[in-house]
């Protein structure tokens, strides 16, 4: 009896520490992925690469994202983009930038 | 008797479901903490990567030691990257630890024609590419890590 009580016991603790660790794993919650931040980075780079030329234009931003494989689309409605807005020395320069995948 | 067989067929079967029942969450708990640890990892490798490559473009090295960025009258110029200091990266024996990137890394710079100004380690694993003028002309910083 005294042996089936201890076996009872172990198995409680037992699963006590599986439930403990269960919620502790399900309660965290997996980190973002950066790769938009990476990406929005990227096309300010670009753009800060044109204005650096005095070549502020879509088609400039767009053949130095196109060079490293992302593809671009201007003015596009589309349900991933991001907006960039930057003055231009004759006029605003406005920008959105779709991701395509 | 009839009973007591009932009883204990009852009872194995309730603890055989409950058996299963633990496995399959079993299963369920280590494939949820293999994807958590697996985007903590790659979360700080990212981080690593976009860290290493603002100090690169933005920073000089005269100021620290390893930054590219052009200084000119006390003003660092973050996107215009001097090919001396590209030059001089070769000089540095463990640059994946003074960029504080991952322990498996690489970093190439190459101008948009093709023209490779650096390189070294190896390209595994994530990549950040950045934009900058080397000189005159475009070129690409590429940072690669391996999530860890």
């Amino acid at each position: 009896m005294k042996a089936f009580l201890f076996t009872t016991d172990a198995l409680l603790a037992f699963f006590l520490v599986m439930v403990i660790l269960s919620v502790m794993i399900m309660s965290r919650q997996p980190l973002p992925d950066l790769n938009n931040e990476i990406l929005f980075q990227m096309t300010q780079d670009a753009i800060e690469v044109c204005n650096l030329k005095a070549e502020l234009s879509k088609s400039c931003v767009k053949k130095l994202m196109n060079h490293v494989g992302v593809s671009v689309a201007f003015d596009e409605d589309c349900e991933t983009g991001i907006s960039f807005s930057r003055k231009k020395i004759d006029g605003s320069f406005n920008l959105l930038v779709c991701h395509k995948q | 008797m009839r009973k007591a067989q009932i009883f204990l067929s009852d009872v194995l079967i309730a603890f055989f479901v409950l058996i299963l029942s633990i496995s399959l969450f079993q299963i369920f708990i280590t494939q949820r903490y293999a994807s958590i640890k697996q985007s903590y990892n790659c979360f700080e490798s990212q981080r690593a990567l976009i860290d290493a490559s603002e100090l690169l473009i933005s920073t000089s090295s005269e100021d620290n030691g390893i930054g590219l960025a052009v200084k000119m009258a006390n003003n660092v110029k973050h996107h215009q990257l001097s090919k001396k200091s590209i030059e001089m990266l070769k000089k540095h024996d463990d640059l994946g630890r003074e960029l504080a990137l991952p322990r498996h890394w690489g970093l190439f710079i190459y101008e948009i024609n093709g023209r490779e100004l650096f390189s070294a380690g190896k390209k595994e694993g994530l990549a950040l590419r950045r934009f900058a003028l080397c000189g005159n002309k475009e070129c690409v910083v590429e940072l690669w890590g391996k999530c860890e």
